[in-house]
């Protein structure tokens, strides 16, 4: 999407406008739900819809380009994630594969299970690395968000965003030999 | 821990941080699409590419509330201007105070945040140095470093001497020559004007009745000071004749100029200094180079 064009969208989001809103969901929403599934939330579609609600309904507060509206988007995702846990009070368990919801909208089904069966490793390997070690990893690697928006997300300063990734990578690292595995 | 356990240690920490730096930097590289040069390139380019590969499904299907605002859209009034339970956006989650910070010393602390070890320690002596030398000269140091700094001050610009503090000295090398400048006489210079001057145009060429009387006024004072008795010294500086006066007055009547004239040849020649060193009042200059 180009500057201009991702503009206008926005600006038409900004006003209410439905079809902007579709664009926007269709664009980010596989990221928030993959991160969300990646970090064991329970109902990582319902919660999809309830950021989108949430960053929808108080638009007209951001400016900005579309890295930072995704890196915004995560944010919020992520707030909504540890309101669900706290929730719960229990450690979140991955949420069961539902192969009616997830292949509903589908189209390629080899390439979705395949997908699929990617987030479920993912999702295990990660499960080695602490809850912040584990989200900072995944906001760099899915919403493509430099440390400091990370460090903005989390709340917490550069150098310590910078010292979770090290060590969760080492971790991942050690983990890997490890087992003898590869990704 | 035994030295040999320190050194072990020392070695696989360093080896542990070495390695996770690797890593780091292969990450970095990996999600920036560049391709990374370590060893450790490999996991990271596997990780990241595995996420983001189970990232491409298509939206998960919205709730009810969620289906109808993207079909419906949003009316003016359904749409925040601030963020309410939302968190800031990252750029926008910056105090007021913290803007105003950024915008005046934001720059200047860049720099210097971005000034290496070394520099950041000569910026740091620099500045120490020049606020004490400040406070010095102020005196507004306490009192033991301000007697220090006395001392110090001192001895590197020597002690201010009388002739020193004189306005100007320049016309006090060659009196003769009536050297005069543009800034305002003290009480000593003008009465050195006063008496070149009073002297006579045609002399005033050579200076030398005005060196001459001078030069007496100045040996009159010493041997005034000095207890009764010819030394060696004085029959240096003091000039044979009975033309010296009686009563010490440190400047002559214009009328006895011409004995001086007089007698300026020989006391020129007997006087191995300037005339002008020996000038009442305790005024000297430096010898003619």
């Amino acid at each position: 999407m180009s500057n201009d064009e991702f503009d206008n969208i926005l600006l038409a989001a900004q006003a209410g406008a439905g079809w902007a809103f579709t664009r926007l969901y269709e664009q980010l929403a596989p990221l928030v739900a993959g991160y969300l599934r990646m970090q064991g939330a329970v109902e990582p579609d319902d919660l999809t819809s309830e950021v989108f609600l949430g960053a929808f309904r108080n638009l007209g507060a951001f400016s900005g380009d579309d890295a930072a509206l995704r890196s915004w988007v995560l944010t919020i995702a992520h707030r909504r994630l540890l309101d669900e846990r706290r929730r719960l009070v229990r450690r979140p368990t991955p949420a069961e594969l539902d192969p009616e919801r997830d292949t509903a909208p589908a189209g390629d089904v080899e390439r979705e299970a395949l997908a699929e069966l990617d987030t479920e490793r993912i999702r295990e390997l990660l499960k080695v690395l602490s809850p912040d070690q584990r989200a900072v990893l995944l906001m760099r690697i899915v919403a493509d968000m430099s440390q400091e928006q990370v460090a903005a997300a989390l709340g917490k300063r550069v150098g310590a965003v910078k010292q979770l990734q090290r060590r969760g990578l080492d971790t991942l690292r050690r983990h890997l030999e490890r087992k003898g595995v590869t990704l | 821990m035994s030295r040999r356990g320190d050194y072990l240690y020392e070695m696989l920490t360093h080896r542990l941080f070495s390695r996770r730096r690797d890593l780091d930097a292969a990450f970095e590289a990996a999600l920036n699409e560049r391709v990374p040069d370590s060893e450790r390139g490999e996991m990271a380019i596997s990780l990241i590419q595995t996420v983001r590969a189970s990232l491409d499904q298509p939206p998960p299907p919205p709730n009810a509330e969620m289906a109808v605002l993207l079909e419906q859209g949003l009316a003016d009034g359904e749409i925040s201007t601030t963020t309410g339970d939302v968190p800031l956006p990252p750029q926008q989650a910056v105090s007021p105070s913290q803007r105003a910070r950024r915008g005046v010393l934001g720059p200047a602390f860049a720099r210097v945040a971005a000034l290496g070890l070394f520099a950041k320690l000569t910026l740091g002596g620099v500045a120490f140095a020049a606020a004490a030398t400040g406070a010095g000269a102020a005196g507004v140091l306490p009192a033991p470093a301000q007697e220090a700094f006395d001392r110090v001050s001192a001895m590197v610009m020597g002690e201010p001497r009388q002739d020193e503090i004189a306005p100007d000295d320049s016309g006090r090398n060659d009196p003769g020559e009536g050297n005069r400048t543009e800034t305002e006489p003290g009480p000593v210079d003008r009465d050195v004007r006063d008496r070149i001057e009073d002297t006579d145009p045609s002399d005033r060429g050579s200076g030398r009745s005005f060196g001459d009387d001078v030069s007496d006024t100045g040996s009159q004072h010493r041997q005034d000071d000095a207890p009764r008795g010819n030394t060696p010294a004085d029959s240096d500086t003091v000039p044979s004749g009975d033309h010296r006066p009686e009563q010490p007055q440190p400047v002559d009547p214009p009328a006895n100029q011409e004995e001086g004239n007089e007698d300026s040849s020989s006391g020129a020649s007997d006087e191995p200094d300037n005339p002008a060193t020996n000038i009442p009042g305790g005024l000297r200059t430096p010898p003619q180079p």
